[in-house]
This record gives C-alpha cells, sequence and structure tokens, in this order.
C-alpha cells in the first residue's frame, strides 16, 4: 500500500472498538491479511486520506475546517479513520509528576559545583534564587555544555510505574540548540543597522545624550 | 488541595509542511547535539521509511511523514525539551517549507466522585433542556473555540471529554492552539515555538484548572 499523500495520528484503541472495528482492517476495502487485533489501551496509528470535513448538507465548514489539521492526538472520535499501524504504548510503563521546575543559567563553573541562577517556573512569582549545583547532579552527557549563560532545566518530581511504585527524582536536563546560522546572523545584523538608520548610533546616544 | 488531580500530562507540537522523514533520525540529532549520544543509542526506532519516520528518544516522540511533524511527550518535565528540539531542528533544516503549527496539550484529570464528575459534565451542559426529549442525556465531548490573549494563533480550541484513559471519574482535556503566521519557510513557526508555545501549552493548564475550580 502506497503511503503517498497520506498522514496518520494515534487514537485510542477503545476509540476503534466504539466505531465497530473489533479487529484492526474491520473497514470495507482493507484486506484481511492486514487484520491486527487491537489491545484494549493500546494506541492505534491510522493511516487515512488527508483530514477533511465530511460532505453533508447544510454543514458549517468553517467550523472544523482550521486547526483540525494540528491538533495532536487522543480521544479522537472521528468516524472516517482506518486503523492500519498498531505500535507503541500509550499509557506510558512511567510516568513523572513534575512537582517543582526551575529554569536555571550557569553563573560560574567551579571544582566543586556550579553555581546558577534558579527561575521558578511552577511559582513564576517567586523571586530568582542562586543555588551550586553539584557536579554529580548534572548528567554527564551534558557536561561539556556547563559554562556561564548555559540553560538547564531542573524538575523534581514523582515517578510513577504501571505497577503503582512512586519514586522521588530528581532530573537536570541543559539545553540543546545549535548555534546561529549564518542567515540569522544576517537577518541580526540588517535589524541593527535599520535601527541605527532610524535611531543614530547608539555610542553617541550613550555619550552625548542626543538622539 | 484542588480537589483534582492530572493523572496522565502530554504535549505535542504538530507542524505542517514539506518534511524529508528519511533525514530525521536519533543518529542525526546526536549528530547536532540536540540529544545526548547515549539517548540516541538507547533511542526506540519504530520505522525508518522515505514516507514516515517513527522513534522515541529522550522521552520525545517524533512521527514524520512527507506532510506532517508531530513531536510528543506525555512527561511533563520534558515540554521545555520539546520545544527546544523542534527549534534545533527546523534552525538545522531553516529552509523547510511549512505553513502551520499547533501547540497541543492533553491532561487527563480524575475527580474525586461520580457526583463531581455528573456536576461538571451538568455545568459545562445543563442537561434540562434536553431532558424533555433525550432520556439519560451525558456529555462526551465539547469543543470551545476562543483566543488565547496576547497570542497571535489563530484560535485556541479546548476539548473536554469523558476520559477513556482515567477511570472511573475522568475527564479530559485537549487544547490546540493554531497558528498560520504566512510565509512559506519554517523560520516564522520556529519563532512561534519560541515565544508562544510554552505559553500556550501552560495556559492550556491554568484554562483546565479554572474550569475544575468552579463550583459543581
Amino acid at each position: 500500500m502506497s503511503m503517498k499523500r497520506k498522514n496518520y495520528q494515534p487514537v485510542q484503541a477503545e476509540t476503534a472498538l466504539m466505531l465497530g472495528f473489533t479487529n484492526i482492517g474491520d473497514v470495507s476495502g482493507t484486506p484481511t491479511a492486514a487484520r491486527t487485533t487491537v489491545e484494549a489501551g493500546a494506541p492505534v496509528f491510522v493511516l487515512r486520506p488527508e483530514p477533511r470535513v465530511p460532505e453533508l448538507p447544510l454543514r458549517n465548514r468553517e467550523i472544523q475546517a482550521t486547526s483540525a489539521v494540528t491538533t495532536a492526538v487522543a480521544n479522537d472520535l472521528k468516524p472516517e479513520v482506518v486503523p492500519v499501524v498498531l505500535s507503541r504504548e500509550y499509557l506510558p510503563e512511567r510516568y513523572f509528576d513534575v512537582r517543582q521546575f526551575w529554569q536555571g543559567t550557569v553563573d560560574s563553573v567551579a571544582r566543586d559545583g556550579v553555581k546558577a541562577v534558579l527561575e521558578d517556573v511552577t511559582n513564576p512569582q517567586n523571586s530568582r534564587e542562586t543555588a551550586i549545583i553539584q557536579w554529580e547532579d548534572i548528567p554527564e552527557g551534558d557536561a561539556d555544555l556547563v559554562a556561564p549563560g548555559a540553560v538547564f532545566y531542573w524538575s523534581i518530581g514523582y515517578e510513577s510505574t504501571i505497577t503503582g511504585q512512586r519514586n522521588g527524582v530528581s532530573s537536570i536536563r541543559f539545553r540543546r540548540l545549535p548555534a546561529w546560522t549564518r542567515s540569522e546572523l544576517e537577518a541580526a545584523h540588517r535589524e541593527a543597522q535599520e535601527l541605527e538608520q532610524l535611531f543614530g548610533d547608539p555610542t553617541s546616544v550613550a555619550t552625548t545624550g542626543r538622539r | 488541595m484542588p480537589e483534582h488531580r492530572c493523572e496522565l500530562d502530554g504535549a505535542a507540537l504538530v507542524l505542517i509542511g514539506s518534511f524529508n522523514p528519511a533525514i530525521v533520525q536519533p543518529s542525526w540529532l546526536a549528530r547536532h547535539k540536540l540529544i545526548r549520544d547515549e539517548e540516541a543509542d538507547a533511542a526506540e526506532v519504530r520505522m525508518v521509511l522515505p514516507q514516515l519516520t517513527d522513534f522515541t528518544v529522550a522521552g520525545l516522540s517524533l512521527q514524520v511523514t512527507q506532510d506532517r511533524l508531530v513531536v510528543t511527550t506525555v512527561d511533563a518535565s520534558k515540554f521545555q525539551p520539546l520545544c527546544d528540539l523542534v527549534i534545533g531542528m527546523f534552525t538545522l533544516l531553516e529552509h523547510t517549507p511549512a505553513t502551520a503549527i499547533g501547540v497541543n496539550r492533553m491532561m487527563h484529570f480524575r475527580l474525586p466522585s461520580a457526583e463531581k464528575f455528573r456536576g461538571f459534565g451538568d455545568m459545562l451542559a445543563p442537561k434540562q433542556v434536553w431532558e424533555a426529549k433525550l432520556t439519560s442525556p451525558a456529555l462526551l465531548s465539547e469543543t470551545m473555540q476562543g483566543q488565547r490573549p496576547s497570542s497571535s494563533s489563530k484560535q485556541l480550541r479546548m476539548k473536554i471529554e469523558s476520559s477513556v484513559r482515567v477511570a472511573p471519574f475522568g475527564v479530559y482535556f485537549e487544547s490546540n492552539e493554531h497558528f498560520e503566521p504566512g510565509g512559506q519557510d519554517v523560520s516564522a513557526l520556529r519563532r512561534i515555538v519560541a515565544e508562544f508555545a510554552m505559553g500556550s501549552l501552560a495556559y492550556a493548564r491554568d484554562l483546565a484548572d479554572h474550569l475544575l475550580s468552579q463550583q459543581y
């Protein structure tokens, strides 16, 4: 089956069952050989034609026409789905219940740890704090990113497993973004030139107070 | 303490454009330092085809087809890394044609009792008007559309349904904030991710908390 010009999105297995598909492939035109049993709770990836509004008379098409294409997911009750591929688990084996989340910026790096300024993302009204992060709390794979100005995310919470076990977890992850591209640097340079033309030389403003 | 509890929480960025699925692989992400090397080694790759790539790496699931790219996580501590990954990928692939992006959050809350569960549905959709004609009316799904203040999106939709993941008394919220910034390449969408995505995800949670905290 050609997948060109098709897209897919996960729906719930229960949805497929609600729609009367006791077996994946119980849809007219789908070869019997392609049938796969749906396990309750399992995710279903579907391949289907471009999202489209069913052609019903007097339908308010505009209501559903726009954001349907960028909607991701999960309790999708649309009846035109044609389930084809089953894959990953939908209920995660481990679930991280985040209780506290900070965004940190490295201030300085020393042998005994990393001094950082923390912004409380969970409670943004809280003021910034300074903390020393021990090296052993920083993942080895991120060690080469640790430098003054580097941004990291620090989450504290509980990790729950599907068996009901809960463990306290602290997790640090450094931000990974590629360097500025040539076109971004050129765009920034152009913008700086436009601002300079508009407001004059910023150096002279600073030293003379003139505009 | 709020009476409602979010038991499953996920986010997804969905980009519409013209993509090359075969490029986007864990090794490519690691080579450009967007993920750790050991995360690439541990990636769960389900499919890599010219038409479709599907894998999970570093707690993020990526599905790429020729016209749609979806990055998802069910780990709330990965929302910002999810946005960073999308920004990073499309900094590298800066001339990718792309026209729209959706910022999605999916939350399954558990309410404390059947009474609260029914009351919440009644608050969203009062049943009196239905009961004259329909026996035992029950709300399955409701979608509200509006604008998030100070956002440049086309609109935000919040869908509320009975959860089929969290039972009993589970309520599912799915937000979709849809952006169509104009332009043909991905740079405008990348700026949207940088400026609005985390705000959109936080707003979705605020909106759900606001509704669940009402009297019902």
